[in-house]
């Protein structure tokens, strides 16, 4: 159960924030609203006054289609935002909406009187669950099981079983937020077999379509490795081979943290590019603590590179960190045709380098 | 003082000359001697230089649309797409509203020489501000260099968590590093063209700048709309809303008449994010206007600085009046930023004191202070470690770039970042009598509150935040609530109520994207003997 706890508190997706480390999934949606509604929006900017005419509020008044999670509540509802991003919607909009009672919110529990509103969006920072084409049927089914694998009475494998459909059917929506809400899921829930070898001609189909974000495809085979569907590198090397050249410098950002040897190798290519941006992205991916082998190639990508290459390797040097990268910043700083390239080479030894030299020390 | 007159020879009497002498100096000096060190500190001429740089992102699909708003050229510095930070992820821009800005003012005086630069940013890493004070200029002669951000959300992803998804960075490297040459020639170019300066402090507050008609508005022009546990006992007549309201003003002006000013800093805690997530043209949002209307009112230039906005001091949620209406000026709009920036500014005006700055002075430093702070988040791990967050942690107060796989199978291809600590660094210095506490994190009030105490002997109190470092959250201990930790599994399990917590389980953002509950007591535990230090009670200036 520990390694489970810590495996969960270390995947906790999240609310996104001042600083975001990520959206919350339509399954934590679901999980921490008390009450979930279809409803379609009859006034979006909607103003609550209070009895006295003092306090004023906006709201959002929707008409009640069908409670998903807990008590049915009244029509219309008033429904109370709050937070950062305030969710906008046209009146017609037919939404899910993920409520707490207005009472649980310590910032406006106070309102009350005619008019006053009963809940409270838990959609904290502008996320509209609007139903619509292509994907909007394909959302609600996810989260009518996402409620109803909360039903103790069920039994494991029919619990399973919805969230894998869920899981599956998230993943090979068009939509970029519900297939990272699925993902996240997948990441949250290594235990359960959500995804079996049997998926994986549908789940290839998405690795390789060259439509879909990088970060998600890059997500999924990280995924996918994780449960042990797949092993290897090739399936990365296919995934950046397979990348349209406009999406290339995206790609490489989501893969190159994940690289092996045989990656480095591509990207080693690909610091070659005749594209400076794609050739810049893959010296940031080369930038790893101990990546030796980058190390000549970087210095002569500084050598012979345009001002972003310039950059990207310098960083990428820092990064490395090893004897063999100062000495190469060291050259640049001391012999590069160009000063600003030098001043931000000795800008790296003087800093980064410093300190690692101390922590040697010790 | 005494005069030894001559006699014409030597007596008794005139060999108890001498002592009586002696006597009498010492009586002179006994108040000195009794009260201690109640003598007058060394102070010089202070001297001062301003500058500002442009630093606003421009791409090439972009690069039409900057000139054809600001009538100017612009110089690509940043690739194609912006990633508006901020809010959500994959939030493009689309063009331009008004430019973002690196501005600093460097002033020297009697036993130091401090550079402060506000940036247009949402944040900027330490490791960021640390290349920049390599890059400046050793003959800048700075002895304390300060890089904070407004912390404004309408401006490019320089820390990486709003990138196109949750797992790749939005950060555009080059765009750094165009940003960190700018701000050391910024700096370079201030301490360059410094003046005979003089300079004064002043502090007003922003109340009765919102109309107090939403719940979470009582009138101060920020509104709290993060109530922490125990708050409602703090403050009862505000149901447990806390605001810092204060706007700390430091001027200086040209050492003679007519006295120009040269700079008008303002320091105010609110967060820049009035426009809200819906916006995608670039801008600064409400400082911008402020700044502009102090620059009408005053002259020179207007620096703005964000201070103790942590936990969650912001404009969303109170409503101004448009002047030109009479009316509620419509959230979320540029009309909104402009009015709510106008009144600001126009306050600080109407409050700065006119009286003629002070022609000599003095820079404390207290020696910045690196600070490790134990990462207790463990989802931050996993993004360092996949590397949309930039590494950077520490063990024992080592680099540690380490990432391994720690968790038992069938987990262990998860990656996390292994070192213990996130390293930042704190700050606090004092210009005659003011004092300014520099803290890397989006600070509390309540601890903001704390710090200022301390500041003992100074008249006017700055707290910038986001100061060289940004690292989230600070909220008092007492707060922290680990009921979200606690309960992620029933959470992901989709049963939270089968939790104990519940229906106490409280996974907002403060604490489910916080470092975690040693960030409060690692930053002040560096902070506040430093600001101790800093302030003797018995400085006189």
């Amino acid at each position: 159960m520990g390694a489970w706890l810590v495996l969960l508190l270390a995947l906790v997706g999240s609310a996104r924030a001042h600083i975001v480390v990520g959206e919350k999934s339509l399954q934590q949606h679901v999980a921490e609203s008390r009450t979930v509604i279809i409803a379609r929006v009859l006034d979006p900017a909607a103003r609550y006054r209070s009895a006295e005419g003092r306090i004023e509020r906006p709201v959002l008044e929707v008409e009640v289609e069908e409670t998903l999670k807990g008590l049915a509540t009244q029509s219309p509802l008033r429904i109370a935002q709050h937070g950062h991003g305030v969710a906008t919607y046209r009146p017609g909009d037919r939404a899910i909406f993920f409520l707490d009672p207005i009472e649980a919110h310590r910032e406006l529990r106070a309102l009350e009187g005619p008019g006053a509103p009963t809940h409270v969006s838990t959609q904290e920072h502008d996320e509209a669950f609007v139903l619509g084409p292509p994907d909007g049927e394909r959302m609600l089914g996810a989260v009518r099981a996402y409620v109803k694998v909360a039903d103790a009475t069920l039994d494991a494998a029919t619990r399973t079983g919805l969230l894998r459909k869920a899981t599956l059917d998230l993943l090979e929506s068009r939509s970029g937020p519900l297939g990272a809400s699925a993902l996240s899921s997948l990441v949250a829930s290594p235990s359960i077999e959500l995804l079996r070898r049997e998926d994986l001609p549908r789940l290839d189909a998405l690795l390789v379509d060259a439509e879909r974000p990088p970060g998600f495809r890059a997500g999924l085979l990280a995924e996918l490795e994780r449960r042990r569907l797949v092993e290897g590198e090739a399936r990365w090397t296919r995934l950046l081979a397979s990348s349209p050249r406009e999406d290339l410098p995206a790609t490489i950002r989501a893969v190159g943290p994940r690289a092996g040897d045989a990656l480095e190798s591509h990207l080693l290519r690909l610091l070659k590019d005749s594209d400076e941006r794609i050739a810049a992205e893959a010296a940031l991916a080369l930038g790893r603590p101990g990546r030796v082998r980058a190390v000549p190639e970087l210095a002569k990508a500084i050598g012979t590179g345009g001002p972003r290459l310039r950059g990207a390797s310098i960083r990428a040097l820092e990064a490395i960190g090893t004897t063999e990268a100062r000495q190469a910043l060291e050259r640049i700083a001391a012999e590069h045709p160009d000063a600003t390239t030098r001043r931000r080479a000795a800008a790296a030894l003087g800093t980064h380098f410093r300190e690692a030299k101390a922590s040697s020390a010790r | 003082m005494t005069t030894h007159r001559r006699s014409p020879a030597p007596t008794r009497r005139a060999a108890r000359r001498p002592l009586r002498t002696l006597g009498l100096i010492a009586l002179a000096l006994l108040p000195v001697l009794l009260l201690g060190t109640r003598c007058p500190v060394p102070v010089a001429p202070i001297s001062a230089g301003a500058c500002q740089v442009d630093i606003t992102p421009i791409s090439p699909s972009l690069q039409s649309a900057y000139e054809a708003t600001f009538g100017a050229p612009g110089v690509v510095n940043h690739s194609d797409p912006i990633y508006l930070a901020g809010f959500g992820n994959d939030r493009q821009a689309t063009g331009y509203n008004d430019r973002l800005w690196a501005r600093g003012v460097v002033v020297d005086a009697a036993e130091g020489r401090v550079a402060i630069v506000s940036l247009d940013l949402v944040g900027y890493f330490n490791a960021e501000i640390e290349t920049i004070r390599s890059m400046i200029d050793p003959d800048a002669g700075i002895d304390y260099l300060v890089v904070s951000s407004t912390h404004q959300h309408e401006g490019p992803d320089t820390l990486g968590i709003w990138g196109p998804d949750a797992t790749t960075s939005g950060t555009d490297f080059a765009y750094l590093d165009f940003v960190n040459q700018a701000v050391a020639d910024c700096v370079n170019d201030a301490a360059a063209t410094r003046v005979p300066a003089r300079i004064k402090f002043d502090t007003v507050d922003s109340a009765g700048l919102s109309l107090a008609i939403d719940p979470e508005d009582d009138g101060f022009g920020v509104a709290d709309s993060r109530v922490l546990v125990d708050d409602e006992l703090l403050a009862p007549a505000t149901d447990g809303r806390i605001v810092d309201p204060r706007l700390s003003i430091m001027q200086v002006t040209q050492a003679r008449h007519p006295f120009a000013p040269i700079v008008t800093m303002v320091n105010f805690a609110s967060h820049p994010e009035s426009l809200g997530s819906n916006n995608t043209l670039v801008t600064s949002d409400f400082p911008h206007y402020a700044r502009e209307r102090i620059e009408a009112n005053e002259g020179g230039m207007a620096i703005w600085v964000s201070g103790d906005l942590g936990v969650l001091q912001g404009p969303l949620d109170i409503d101004v009046e448009d002047p030109a209406t009479g009316a509620r000026a419509p959230r979320r709009t540029f009309r909104w930023a402009q009015v709510h920036g106008e009144q600001l500014a126009d306050r600080v005006s109407d409050g700065l004191t006119r009286a003629r700055g002070k022609l000599l002075g003095r820079v404390e430093i207290a020696e910045p202070e690196r600070v490790f702070v134990p990462l207790a988040n463990p989802y931050f791990r996993f993004f360092i470690a996949i590397g949309v967050l930039p590494s950077g942690l520490y063990t024992a107060g080592a680099p540690d770039p380490a990432v391994g796989f720690p968790y038992p199978a069938p987990f262990d291809v998860i990656p996390q970042a292994l070192g213990e600590d996130l390293g930042t660094e704190v700050g606090a210095f004092r210009i005659n009598e003011a004092s300014f506490a520099v803290v890397p994190s989006e600070l509390d009030p309540q601890i903001g509150e704390r710090y200022r105490a301390r500041m003992a002997g100074a008249q006017h109190t700055f707290i910038i935040g986001l100061g060289n470092d940004e690292i989230g959250y600070q909220l008092p201990t007492e707060k922290w609530n680990d009921s979200c930790h606690a309960c992620a599994p029933f959470v992901l399990g989709g049963v939270p109520e089968l939790c104990p917590l519940f229906p106490d389980i409280d996974c907002n953002t403060v604490f489910q994207n916080n470092v975690g509950p040693g960030v409060d007591p690692a930053i002040s535990a560096a902070l506040e003997p430093a600001l101790d230090a800093l302030h003797d009670p018995h400085r006189a200036l």
